[in-house]
C-alpha cells in the first residue's frame, strides 16, 4: 500500500477465541494526498456468515447442475433403450402377419394391425422426445442468419408433403432480412410450424400456407399462417406445453411435442413464439428473434 | 463371378439379430452372415482375418455393445494396417450428433439409423446388401 491509493481491502480467515474459524474483511481507507491528516480509518467486518452462505450456494448450484445433467442423460438413454423392444414388437407383428396370415381370422389380423399402429405411434413419440431432449442438451451457436435461406432449408424436406396435399404455399420474405439466432434451432421450430399448418389445413380446398417476415420494434417477426381449423384462444398457453393436445388422435394424429419444441427452441435463442387464431378461421404462429446488426 | 463374401453383423440384442437375419432372408439376401454378439467377439475376427479367413464384404456395426463398445471396435479396425480397408456401416438406434461425428472421425464408411418400422428396416437391409455386396467395388 502506498500513499495516494485510496482504499485497501483484504480478507483473512483467522482462528477465533471460540475455536470456530472467523472470516474477516478489513478495509483501510487512506486520505487523499492533499488532505493527509495522518489518519487512516480501518474497518473490520465479520463475513463468516456471508462466506458460509456463499459456499452453500456454490454447493447447491453444483448439485443442481449435476442433477440436470443426470436428468438429460436419463431422458436420452430411456428414450433410446425403448426403441429396441419396440422394433421387436413391430417386427414380429409384421412377420406374424406375413408368414402366418392364413392361421389368423379377420379379428386376429385386425388386432395385429392395431398392435402395429400403436407401435408406430410410440416410435414417433420417442423420436419427438429425443428431439426435445436433444434441443435441451445441444450447444447453441448464435449467428447472423439470412432468414430467406433458413426458410428455404427448413422447407426442403417438406416440399413433397406440401405438394402431395395440394398446398398453395406463399413465401414473402425480404432477402436482405437477417436475424440473430441458432440455425438448427430456428430450422427445427419452422419445420414444426409448417408441419402443424399442413396438418390442420389439410382438409381445406385448397390448403393455404403463407410464410411472411418483417421488422418489428423488438427485432424480426416470422409468421406461418394457415387457413385450417384454428383453435380457441383460451387454449393459447396450453398448446405450447409438452404433451398437450386439443384434438382427438383419430382426427389429427400427433404427440403433443411439436409446439413444445418450437417454444423451447425459441426460448433458448432468446426469442419467443405466440399464436393468433379463432376456431374455423385458421391460425397464425409468429416467431420473434433479435435482428442481426452485422 | 467371384465367390460371395460374407457379411459380419455385430449386434448384441438377440431379437435384433433374429430380425436382421429374417429381414435379409425375406429380401432374398444370399450372402452368408456371421454374427458377433459383443465388441470382444467382433475384435476376435481381426485375428481370424489376419490368418487368412475370407474378409467380409461389409461389417454392420451396432454402437451400444457390451464389453467393448462399437466406437472402440471401429477405432481398432480403422487403425489396423491392412484390415482398415474393410467397409464398416454403423447400424444403430442412435441419431445422436456426437455419435455420428465420432463414427465418421474414426473412419466409418456409412452411418445408418435403424428404423423401428420393420417394413422400412427390410428396405434398409436390402439397400445395404445391394450397395455393399453388389454395387460397391472393394479394395481387396
Amino acid at each position: 500500500m502506498w500513499a495516494g491509493e485510496s482504499q485497501f481491502t483484504a480478507k483473512r480467515s483467522l482462528p477465533s477465541v471460540t475455536g470456530r474459524p472467523l472470516s474477516l474483511m478489513m478495509t483501510i481507507s487512506l486520505p487523499g494526498l492533499d488532505d493527509d491528516d495522518g489518519t487512516a480509518p480501518v474497518c473490520l467486518v465479520d463475513i463468516t456468515e456471508i462466506d458460509r452462505l456463499n459456499a452453500e450456494l456454490d454447493r447447491s448450484v453444483a448439485r443442481l447442475k449435476q442433477v440436470n445433467r443426470e436428468l438429460e442423460t436419463f431422458t436420452y438413454s430411456v428414450s433410446h433403450d425403448l426403441k429396441a423392444p419396440l422394433r421387436g414388437i413391430d417386427g414380429y407383428s409384421r412377420l406374424l402377419l406375413a408368414e402366418h396370415r392364413d392361421q389368423l381370422d379377420d379379428e386376429g389380423r385386425q388386432f395385429l394391425s392395431h398392435i402395429r399402429q400403436a407401435t408406430q405411434h410410440m416410435g414417433v413419440l420417442i423420436d419427438d422426445l429425443l428431439a426435445y431432449s436433444r434441443l435441451e442438451r445441444r450447444e447453441l451457436t448464435l449467428t447472423a442468419l439470412p432468414l430467406a435461406g433458413v426458410v428455404d432449408g427448413a422447407l426442403a424436406g417438406l416440399r413433397a408433403d406440401l405438394a402431395a396435399a395440394g398446398v398453395e404455399l406463399e413465401i414473402r420474405i425480404d432477402p436482405a432480412l437477417r436475424v440473430l439466432g441458432d440455425g438448427q434451432g430456428l430450422t427445427m421450430a419452422l419445420r414444426n410450424l409448417v408441419d402443424n399448418a399442413l396438418k390442420f389445413s389439410r382438409e381445406r380446398s385448397p390448403p393455404r400456407i403463407v410464410i411472411a417476415a418483417g421488422s418489428s420494434p423488438d427485432g424480426v417477426q416470422l409468421s406461418v399462417r394457415d387457413n385450417g381449423v384454428g383453435f380457441d384462444m383460451k387454449f393459447h398457453d396450453r398448446i405450447f406445453s409438452i404433451f398437450q393436445r386439443l384434438h382427438r388422435a383419430e382426427d389429427y394424429p400427433g404427440t403433443g411435442i411439436g409446439l413444445a419444441i418450437v417454444r423451447k427452441a425459441m426460448e433458448r435463442m432468446g426469442g419467443r413464439v405466440w399464436a393468433d387464431s379463432q376456431p374455423g378461421a385458421g391460425s397464425t404462429f409468429t416467431l420473434e428473434l433479435p435482428k442481426a446488426t452485422s | 463371378m467371384t465367390t460371395e463374401r460374407p457379411i459380419l453383423l455385430v449386434e448384441d440384442n438377440p431379437l435384433d439379430v433374429d430380425l436382421t437375419l429374417r429381414a435379409f432372408k425375406r429380401r432374398r439376401v444370399t450372402n452368408s452372415i456371421h454374427v458377433a454378439r459383443d465388441g470382444e467377439e467382433a475384435l476376435a475376427w481381426l485375428a481370424r482375418w489376419e490368418n487368412g479367413e475370407t474378409w467380409p464384404a461389409v461389417i454392420l456395426l451396432d454402437l451400444k455393445l457390451p464389453k467393448v463398445d462399437g466406437l472402440e471396435v471401429l477405432r481398432q479396425l480403422k487403425q489396423h494396417p491392412t484390415l482398415r480397408v474393410i467397409p464398416v456401416v454403423v447400424l444403430t438406434t442412435s441419431e445422436e450428433g456426437a455419435d455420428v461425428q465420432a463414427a465418421y472421425h474414426l473412419g466409418v464408411n456409412s452411418y445408418i439409423v435403424k428404423p423401428v418400422d420393420f417394413e422400412k428396416f427390410m428396405d434398409v437391409s436390402e439397400k445395404i446388401d445391394l450397395y455393399w455386396t453388389v454395387v460397391n467395388r472393394l479394395g481387396y
